[in-house]
């Protein structure tokens, strides 16, 4: 079974031999004239997690770089490599086993190699839309990233762009936020853009309060939460390359908040 | 005399005066403080760093004695080459 799947604007090719696997229904179709950015080779074995340890689903790989241009990636349902080089698709081969989360799994971690090498980062994190653009919330498990999109979609006229993970493409003039239709992100506008207003680290508080931060604290609160792998060097140098860009051209905040929602008025969002 | 250089799989920028290396065996940021900084920037250069000459540098940027400046650097080195930011020769 082949199929091009359209990810932020990148063409990914999906090869499935075997046994049937395929991607959930949100995903779309890339148009026929989308270049393919990245190619997916999957074998899928039936019995291939038999007898291996089980483990958490996302993100869960081991990754380790076999030269400059390849890293090896496993984990209990699945194992490949991935191949970088200039001016070609990124290029996987894997096996995994008959299971929907495997695919998944393998689909962020290529997405998110192949984005860095056109200008984008997976990052962990809601975000809302209004008129002006998107206000991205992230910070560690349990800051409150689902819950803040709730409240100011419930009581604002605003709406949820993402509640798990979202995809910043660097577009020709300005930063965008790209609803990424990976699992987690149920009924919500997959591939959808929206200019990219606001990043906002959170943590939860008695008062809401917004501070801005210089560009050094951006970085460091950036990096915690993008979804990177950088055990090829290159990789670390996009990474740090596009952050470092990220941080500097868009307003970055320590967002402390009360779990109310009322924390619509720090972000100056419009009544 | 031991020489240190930026380990070839680490990759690093500065910002706001502080530098942000990405090491690739752990997949880890760090993020060095002034003195930390100071060294990576002069392991990147072609003759690399030494505890004598991150040590000089240090007096020149910061005034502070060279006995104390020397232990200091020895510390930072040593940590970074365990921690993948620096490869010692």
């Amino acid at each position: 079974m082949r199929q091009s799947i359209d990810i932020a604007g990148l063409g990914l090719l999906l090869d499935v031999q075997g046994e049937a696997l395929r991607v959930a229904g949100h995903y779309q179709d890339a148009a026929p004239e989308l270049a393919i950015a990245m190619e997916l080779h999957v074998r899928v074995e039936a019995d291939f997690a038999e007898g291996r340890q089980a483990a958490a689903d996302f993100p869960a790989f081991q990754v380790e770089a076999v030269s400059d241009n390849c890293v090896k990636l496993s984990r209990y349902d699945a194992e490949g490599t991935i191949h970088f080089a200039d001016g070609e698709p990124l290029r996987a081969d894997f096996v995994v086993a008959p299971r929907e989360v495997a695919l998944e799994a393998l689909l962020r971690i290529l997405s998110s190699y192949t984005l860095l090498r056109h200008g984008g980062l997976v990052l962990h994190s809601s975000a809302i839309g209004d008129d002006q653009g998107a206000h991205v919330f992230s910070g560690v498990s349990g800051a409150g990233k689902s819950t803040i999109a709730a409240l100011l979609r419930d009581y604002w006229p605003v709406e949820q762009l993402s509640d798990e993970l979202l995809i910043l493409r660097r577009g020709p003039e300005k930063w965008e936020l790209i609803v990424s239709p990976f699992l987690g992100s149920k009924g919500l506008a997959h591939g959808k853009r929206k200019t990219l207003s606001s990043i906002n680290f959170l943590s939860q508080a008695d008062e809401n309060r917004r501070t801005e931060l210089r560009p050094a604290q951006a970085m460091s609160a950036m990096c915690r939460h993008i979804l990177s792998y950088a055990q090829d060097p290159k990789s670390g140098e996009l990474i740090l390359e596009l952050v470092m860009q990220l941080v500097s051209e868009v307003p970055c905040y320590d967002l402390d908040f009360l779990k109310d929602a009322s924390v619509g008025q720090v972000l100056d969002l419009a009544c | 005399m031991n020489i240190y250089r930026k380990n070839p799989l680490s990759a690093g920028r500065v910002v706001d005066g502080l530098a942000f290396v990405v090491t690739a065996e752990d997949n880890k940021l760090h993020t060095l403080n002034v003195t930390g900084t100071e060294l990576w920037r002069l392991a990147q250069s072609s003759e690399g760093v030494s505890i004598d000459s991150g040590a000089s540098k240090l007096v020149e940027l910061f005034k502070v004695e060279l006995s104390l400046a020397k232990e200091d650097v020895a510390e930072c080195l040593q940590a970074y080459a365990s921690s993948g930011i620096l490869i010692e020769e």
